[in-house]
């Protein structure tokens, strides 16, 4: 009971301390076990992504940085991978700066996995629209007019010049809108570029901000989600991934073993808090009986 | 079915124009002497006893008023400051405002200084205590975090919009042992404020601190108003929930087909629903 | 609307339009120095014509152009045809506006931060050199960009790239990706710290939260994977999935008509300018 009552001090750095212990087993081991059960949005999101026809393109509105790569990075990856595989044409913009490299060099790895096999080659097949600065007249514009709103691709080229861009003008030849982001950029995407056009929009937040996103997944707003790196393993065992180590299994077991942590201290927190109680009433009645 | 369109509809036009009809109607009847009532909102009243604690520990405060920019959100933070700075001016205590934003930082500075002024102590002011930090959000906390260890700030008070650096401020803010009291529309970080400060203002309570601390009857008169507003919004749900109902379980009654069409044509749907 | 006919407006749009888009051409070389010139004088010429306005007719003036700021873009929602609208083909302008205006206040906000640091480094106080620190990272980044960006322009390929990404891929983005995992830790300490099952609905919060938690992950999904067939609904993931889409939706959509309506009633005030506090009500 005792070292119940020490432990409420314990001082915090321990805390931290054990943090990367716990953290670091399944980094350093590198599990490549991906979720059996997928959750219905996951299922929603692929069937949507299956679905989009060869003479339409995928929009990838991308933003988030180096602080959420870990959750965004593999939902991006998971998706460039299945619309890769299958031959489905997408672009991708970024409006986060940092991100706009990150999102680039996930495509460039991918392409150069890929391409022995499925031929997959930028400017054909996918493309980064850069970095751009989001406003509502880029959100609009995405809808109404691509070409003219992302003008340059990330390279420098005339978008209009290259070969993925051939037949997309506007919404008419766009077969979704997926949203991955780590801020509240959802709204502005449904309100300018989606809604109004009846385009099909997906979501991929981080876990925090997944819990808001249900009310329009019920509405029908959004069509799909993968929540966070979770969401993007289960999304891979879709696409057939699941004995495949990636970042996205890796980080998934990183979070069971971080979140059976911190229920643990929690456990171990309260026992204290009780232990503490009863050992105050004890002496409380201890003091009264003298 | 109606279409959802980029622009107001029918529904568009008669809800937000009842919105917008009951708060004006309640500031101005507020403006004509009525009285309000609002209830008691314990983080609010818990300011003056955060103030105090500052003075008599002669640490200054710490207001942080978000990363969300010049929206609706940051100039609601910035009336806020306004009655704590003024309040803190009373005791003398000093108030550091750290800012994301450099045209809120310019509304701060402003605000600052007009409150010590208000109250007789204009000397008091200090340019430096109302700093542009960054404007990038992991920056901001950064050199917040820093001012907070190195001012030993006595209270820390956040209110605005935040993201995923409220939880860095706040256990720092902990860590110091600063009283903290945040509020914020951010549903996403309002769990981390909950874990980490002595109280925490939920959602649309947030839009009522300014009605609460400054007891002006237009800001009176709007918050009873938008209670007006979400009593319709209530009325809307209850009235969609039984219609729905009614006609999954007496899908023949009288009327009620023609009912359903007419509210689904008012409140259209998005398309593939 | 019932003074002139849909074509008579269409027509007076238009023209405004063609004059909008000559006068926001792109311009370069000395046509764009000639413009800038201008733009700076005429908005001195505005500066100095507000300033000299008597002092009882300046708030007045501030809530009218405040009023017919927002009028533009309520009046570009409220306008529900898809065939005309005069205004929609002002707003990148519109949006520009106001991007150039925060750019002149990011100055003054530059100002401030040179001043604080400055003063640091001076007086010699205490951590003087994390401020001569920032002006070594400002300075840094700063040319280094200017370089690349002239690199570029010239097509000059070389080292000015190179240190760029130095600074922006090894600096910048390690920095941000620490700064956002120190949660982490955060979180644990707060969790350890703070949850306290005090009462029946922080108990009742417990469980939902370790549910949640662990329906999310494998481990959990694993927990539960030995429930019979007839007791599938529950399992951690199930349940979990069942508190995410209907209590937890439930709360958050009505959380987000209270916020939106009080979002509604701020801006309301603030377009009227029916707000109140010193800050509003102060002379100008």
């Amino acid at each position: 009971m005792d070292i119940l009552i020490k432990l409420q001090k314990i001082d915090r750095r321990v805390i931290y301390a054990l943090v990367i212990v716990v953290l670091m087993v399944p980094l350093l081991l590198q599990p490549k076990g991906h979720p059996k059960l997928v959750t219905p949005e996951v299922h929603h999101a692929f069937d949507v992504i299956d679905s989009v026809p060869k003479d339409k393109m995928v929009i990838l509105s991308s933003f988030w940085g180096p602080s959420t790569e870990s959750e965004n990075g593999p939902q991006t990856a998971a998706l460039m991978r299945h619309m890769l595989m299958k031959g489905i044409r997408f672009g991708i913009v970024s409006w986060d700066q940092a991100g706009s490299q990150i999102t680039y060099n996930i495509g460039k790895s991918l392409e150069q996995e890929l391409h022995r096999r499925y031929g997959v080659r930028y400017g054909v097949d996918w493309v980064h629209f850069g970095y751009k600065l989001q406003n509502e007249a880029a959100l609009r514009g995405i809808g109404t007019d691509l070409p003219t709103t992302m003008e340059r691709e990330k390279e420098g080229k005339l978008v209009s010049t290259l070969p993925v861009m051939r037949g997309i003008k506007d919404f008419h030849n766009i077969g979704a809108v997926v949203e991955i982001t780590a801020s509240g950029t959802l709204e502005g995407t449904m309100t300018y570029t989606t809604q109004p056009n009846g385009l099909k929009l997906l979501y991929c937040p981080t876990a925090v901000m997944s819990v808001e996103a249900y009310r329009y997944l019920d509405s029908g707003q959004v069509k799909g989600m993968l929540n966070s790196a979770v969401g993007a393993a289960q999304y891979e065992t879709l696409i057939g991934m699941s004995n495949v180590t990636t970042q996205a299994s890796v980080t998934t077991w990183t979070l069971s073993t971080a979140h059976i942590f911190i229920i643990v201290l929690i456990l171990l927190g309260n026992l204290g808090y009780f232990a503490s109680k009863k050992a105050a009433r004890r002496q409380g009645g201890e003091a009264s009986n003298d | 079915m109606g279409d959802i369109t980029p622009y107001a509809n029918s529904a568009v036009y008669v809800v937000e124009g009842l919105l917008v009809f009951f708060i004006l109607f309640k500031i101005i009847s507020a403006r004509r002497g009525r009285e309000l009532f609002i209830r008691r909102i314990p983080g609010l009243s818990s300011l003056d006893e955060a103030v105090g604690r500052a003075t008599e520990m002669g640490k200054p405060m710490l207001f942080v008023p978000g990363i969300g920019g010049l929206t609706v959100v940051g100039l609601q933070a910035m009336a806020i400051l306004q009655h704590v700075v003024q309040r803190a001016a009373k005791f003398l205590t000093r108030v550091i405002v750290p800012n994301i934003d450099p045209i809120m930082f310019t509304i701060s500075e402003e605000i600052s200084k007009e409150a010590y002024t208000s109250e007789g102590v204009p000397e008091q002011f200090d340019p430096e205590d109302i700093r542009f930090l960054s404007s990038d959000q992991f920056a901001l906390a950064a050199g917040v975090v820093g001012i907070m260890h190195r001012e030993r700030t006595a209270t820390v008070l956040y209110f605005g919009e935040f993201f995923a650096e409220s939880l860095i401020l706040a256990e720092n803010g902990q860590a110091v042992g600063a009283i903290q009291i945040a509020g914020t529309p951010s549903i996403t970080q309002v769990p981390f404020f909950l874990a980490t400060c002595d109280y925490t203002i939920i959602g649309d309570e947030y839009f009522a601190v300014s009605a609460y601390l400054s007891r002006q009857p237009t800001l009176l008169g709007s918050l009873v108003g938008q209670d007006y507003g979400k009593l319709l919004m209530m009325g809307v749900i209850v009235v969609g929930a039984i219609l729905v109902t009614l006609q999954a379980t007496l899908p023949h009654l009288y009327g009620l087909a023609w009912l359903n069409e007419h509210f689904l044509k008012f409140f259209p749907r998005p398309p593939g629903q | 609307m019932t003074i002139l006919t849909h074509n008579q407006w269409s027509a007076i749009s238009t023209r405004f339009y063609k004059l909008w888009v000559v006068t926001i051409a792109d311009r370069h070389g000395w046509q764009l120095a000639v413009f800038i010139t201008g733009a700076l004088l005429v908005g001195a010429l505005a500066m100095w014509m507000l300033m000299s306005v008597p002092t009882r007719f300046r708030k007045p003036i501030v809530m009218a152009v405040t009023f017919l700021g927002g009028l533009i873009l309520a009046l570009e929602f409220l306008i529900s045809t898809d065939t005309w609208h005069p205004l929609t083909d002002f707003l990148p302008a519109y949006g520009n506006v106001q991007m150039v205006i925060g750019s002149f206040a990011l100055l003054l906000g530059l100002v401030n931060l040179f001043m604080i640091h400055a003063e640091a480094v001076n007086k010699r106080t205490r951590g003087w050199i994390n401020s001569f620190a920032f002006f070594v990272a400002f300075f840094a980044i700063m040319i280094a960009g200017f370089v690349k960006d002239y690199a570029a322009a010239k097509a000059v390929s070389g080292s000015a790239d190179s240190i760029y990404t130095v600074f922006f891929e090894g600096f910048l983005m390690p920095l941000s990706s620490t700064m956002f995992s120190m949660i982490a830790f955060y979180i644990a300490s707060a969790a350890y710290r703070a949850f306290r099952i005090r009462s029946t609905e922080s108990a009742l919060m417990m469980i939902t939260a370790s549910i949640i938690m662990l329906g999310l992950v494998p481990a959990g999904q694993y927990l539960t994977s030995g429930l019979p067939g007839w007791l599938y609904w529950l399992r951690l993931e199930n349940v979990s999935y069942w508190l995410l889409t209907s209590p937890n939706m439930a709360v958050q959509r009505a959380m987000a008509f209270g916020i939106a309506v009080g979002a509604l009633a701020t801006g309301l005030r603030i377009w009227l300018s029916l707000e109140r506090g010193s800050f509003f009500d102060r002379q100008l």
